[in-house]
């Protein structure tokens, strides 16, 4: 049951790297506007659509996934799902994938964030559910832009513990027969977006770009890797989600690079410093599922009344282990494949998830775990029992929130607390104590 | 008032053998291993059984388990709609226990494709539970471009290889060619008992259709297609099916309960677009062209599903669909989560529109039923929609 807001929903701000990442952000997004304007190329991706082709080939795009975020943020989501019901469509389902279509159908669209969406010229799809296509499928007519889907392909290779593999041994990790499939399907691509935008691929460039992309991931590793090992920890999940976010969806770039090497840098200074984000830090928490992007704030409300933080989620999580290829310049296409050929598998297919989830748990000192699934993506299905079970079995206690995390009007603030609530004093004290 | 229970079927000596199997899955299953071949189950619309046929294996599709779902509810996520959960504890229970030898998924449903990996893990996890081998067949089905077709000539051929491995020997072309050969006879048996489902003469009910065509599913393809034959020569004299004939789509029935509900109300199934009726026999594997291929070109080209279709497509197969079989009206019935049909439905309203054609869409529907009453409200108020638009 919705309710009226009357609690915060922005978080406290302690890191720099985040003001400079959401400063620039802003400012990109209207840098990227004038660049449309005059005439060049727009390409709308997917999360899991390989955009460093894109960046590679200077052709301007934005990431579905981040502009739901700004969306959800800006606290716009309830205006726009309306927007799906006037239109014959319905406003409570596929909320983190429709966002950007629903814009489309905004009678004022410069009344959206920044003065709204621009319309792409190109959409790059990756096969998703039944639904994720068709919404892909509406919004190139919408937009009246061309699209290419990449092919899914199933993964039949099923390796234990794949962040052993993933950096240096993808071909084993992935399997050849399916980094075959999608390096042949990135090959069509790049075909269609130099045909589509006469712009060409520059392989020097591509190189360029995936070494970019390992050493800002690079970054985030050893971010990630000090914050596991620090008690209490120097930031939470607040500090660093937006951080990372907002660069990654600017992967492969100086800047980036840069973004990330500076939250590095930050975070060891706090540690130096023995600055701590929660001074009485008694429980660790970790997230799993997508950010509560327009309430940030409710990763930080039970800091003060039990000294409880929220780490981990898998954005600073999947940065420091899914994406690093090393040795890309043998086959720069074949890398990028591989990488795209699994990012997915990580969070969606047992038991790479549940295997990682338990890893990240361990190697964060983490006390409990909270779970987010959201009951109205027809895409969730990540065997979410085995991801429970197999953390439970572990050690860590889950509590899991049924919730949309792009639709602010759904949220119940109230039961969301008393569920994390009952996590720490019913199963994280006792045990602690 | 139910159309079902007909004397007319009743005194079908192929209804009724056609009934027995519909009725009686396990025990058909079982009268089938009799002759011990080995089993390989499918889950999905687009498992090439011809070539579990051509192996001298014995394909057995796998149906729904329709009765508490432990498993399902303990395991699955609430995103699996009410049919998934019932094919997964079908799988889990005890229903077909020691009868599956071999278990193959096809990328019909994104969901299936989950379901498939959930298995794997469950093999892993719970080796005690004795799952079968598990195999999944990967077509491209979204697109129909040289690029899906290419792909599925060579998943069928790694398929081949697959039932190759397991059946211990190399399938000849003359296997292949015989199990097409026999498939399409089946087919076309099937297209034309449906025939006498279309139009405003329609002889058969929508859940009699059912029964007759997921029936024969659990008989040998040779005798069911007699059966079939014998069904359509019985059924030409049928008294007239009442009831306005409706196309149905959504998520597939693979009972006849909600179909029985429509004819209390007034309404006909007379073709719908899912595995349990029509679109089993929509298209035939070529038999001019080398196996393999005629085989992968029969799953590539069969008609659009909503769940590996663009909506565009939909848009224009559906009502053409429904005009070609003479449907008044189109209903949609969702399952719960199972709702992407919620995105292809303004268009194809649109189109049916102009056709003078309207739609029912109902959604968030469970199993077991929660609300039958409405149900049977709205389709009856359905009825007198279309019947009202007639005139």
């Amino acid at each position: 049951m919705a309710e009226e807001k009357k609690y915060e929903t922005r978080s406290v701000k302690r890191l720099n790297t985040p003001k400079l990442t959401g400063a620039y952000q802003k400012k990109w997004f209207m840098g990227l506007r004038e660049r449309i304007e005059a005439g060049e190329p727009f390409g709308f991706v997917g999360a899991n659509t390989p955009m460093e082709l894109l960046q590679a080939m200077d052709i301007p795009f934005v990431v579905n996934q981040w502009w739901t975020a700004i969306c959800a943020a800006k606290q716009m989501g309830p205006r726009f799902y309306d927007l799906l019901e006037q239109a014959g469509y319905r406003n409570d389902i596929c909320s983190y994938c429709a966002a950007a279509y629903a814009c489309s159908l905004d009678p004022k669209p410069e009344e959206g964030p920044w003065g709204g969406l621009p319309s792409p010229t190109l959409l790059i799809c990756a096969e998703s559910c039944s639904s994720g296509v068709k919404i892909e499928e509406l919004m190139t007519e919408a937009f009246g832009a061309e699209a290419f889907r990449i092919q899914h392909y199933h993964q039949d290779v099923i390796k234990d513990n794949w962040w052993e593999l993933s950096c240096d041994n993808w071909e084993e990790l992935v399997g050849k027969k399916r980094i075959d499939f999608y390096e042949n399907e990135l090959r069509l691509l790049i075909s269609f977006l130099e045909q589509k935008t006469g712009r060409r691929l520059d392989l020097n460039r591509l190189i360029e770009t995936l070494n970019n992309v390992n050493e800002q991931e690079g970054y985030y590793r050893k971010t990630r890797d000090l914050i596991a090992k620090t008690v209490p920890a120097p930031v939470t999940v607040t500090d660093t989600v937006n951080a990372v976010m907002q660069a990654q969806w600017h992967r492969g770039t100086k800047w980036g690079v840069e973004m990330a090497k500076s939250l590095y840098e930050e975070v060891k200074e706090l540690v130096d410093k023995g600055v701590a984000a929660v001074p009485n830090e008694k429980i660790r928490l970790l997230w799993i599922g997508r950010g509560l992007w327009f309430n940030l704030a409710f990763y930080q409300h039970f800091e003060e009344k039990y000294g409880a933080a929220f780490v981990w989620t898998m954005y600073l999580g999947i940065a420091a282990d899914g994406y690093i290829r090393n040795n890309v310049e043998e086959n720069p296409i074949r890398s990028l494949a591989s990488r795209f050929s699994f990012l997915e598998d990580i969070l969606h297919v047992p038991p790479f998830n549940s295997q990682w989830f338990v890893k990240e748990a361990k190697n964060n000192q983490i006390d409990g775990v909270v779970f987010l699934v959201p009951e109205n993506c027809m895409n969730n299905g990540d065997f979410s029992y085995n991801i429970i079970k197999s953390l439970e079995d572990a050690g860590f206690p889950v509590c899991v929130l049924r919730a949309d995390p792009a639709d602010a009007k759904k949220w119940s603030q109230e039961n969301m607390v008393a569920a994390v609530e009952e996590l720490i004093e019913n199963r994280i004290i006792p045990k602690k104590s | 008032m139910s159309l079902s229970g007909r004397n007319c079927t009743a005194n079908s000596s192929a209804y009724s053998e056609l009934k027995w199997a519909f009725d009686n899955k396990r025990k058909a299953v079982s009268k089938l291993m009799e002759s011990g071949r080995k089993t390989v189950w499918m889950m999905g619309d687009d498992v090439p059984e011809e070539v579990i046929m051509a192996a001298g294996m014995l394909p057995v599709r796998l149906c729904g388990y329709y009765g508490p779902r432990p498993n399902a509810d303990k395991y699955l996520e609430i995103s699996f709609g009410a049919q998934w959960r019932g094919l997964f504890e079908a799988i889990m229970n005890d229903e077909y226990a020691g009868m599956m030898d071999y278990l193959v998924l096809s990328n019909s449903s994104d969901i299936i494709q989950k379901l498939y990996y959930y298995l794997l893990e469950l093999k892993r996890m719970e080796p005690e539970r004795r799952l079968p081998e598990i195999a999944y067949v990967d077509y491209a089905l979204l697109t129909k471009d040289y690029r899906s077709q290419e792909r599925n000539w060579s998943v069928t051929k790694d398929f081949i290889a697959k039932v190759e491995g397991w059946c211990g020997r190399k399938i000849t072309n003359e296997e292949l060619t015989k199990a097409i050969k026999v498939c399409n006879e089946y087919k076309k048996a099937l297209r034309a008992f449906s025939a006498l489902r279309y139009g405003k003469d329609s002889r058969v009910t929508g859940s009699e259709a059912l029964t007759a065509i997921a029936g024969s599913f659990y008989l040998e393809k040779e005798r069911a297609t007699e059966l079939l034959k014998q069904l359509t020569k019985e059924a030409e004299s049928w008294p007239k099916a009442e009831g306005v004939g409706v196309f149905y789509t959504g998520s597939m029935q693979e009972t006849t309960e909600v179909y029985e509900l429509m004819e209390a109300a007034g309404l006909n199934v007379i073709s719908e677009d899912k595995l349990f009726g029509d679109r089993y026999a929509d298209c035939d594997a070529d038999p001019e062209l080398p196996p393999a291929r005629a085989i992968a070109s029969r799953y590539h080209l069969r008609f659009p599903s909503s769940e590996r279709a663009l909506i565009k497509e939909r848009a224009i197969c559906v009502p053409e669909r429904i005009k070609e079989v003479g449907a008044e009206g189109m209903v949609i019935f969702m399952n719960h989560n199972d709702e992407s049909y919620i995105w292809d439905f303004p268009k194809q309203r649109d189109a049916l529109k102009k056709m003078g054609v309207p739609a029912l869409m109902i959604e968030g529907q469970y199993y077991p039923l929660k609300d039958k009453e409405e149900l049977s409200r709205r389709f009856a108020t359905f009825a007198r929609t279309v019947k009202g638009a007639q005139k």
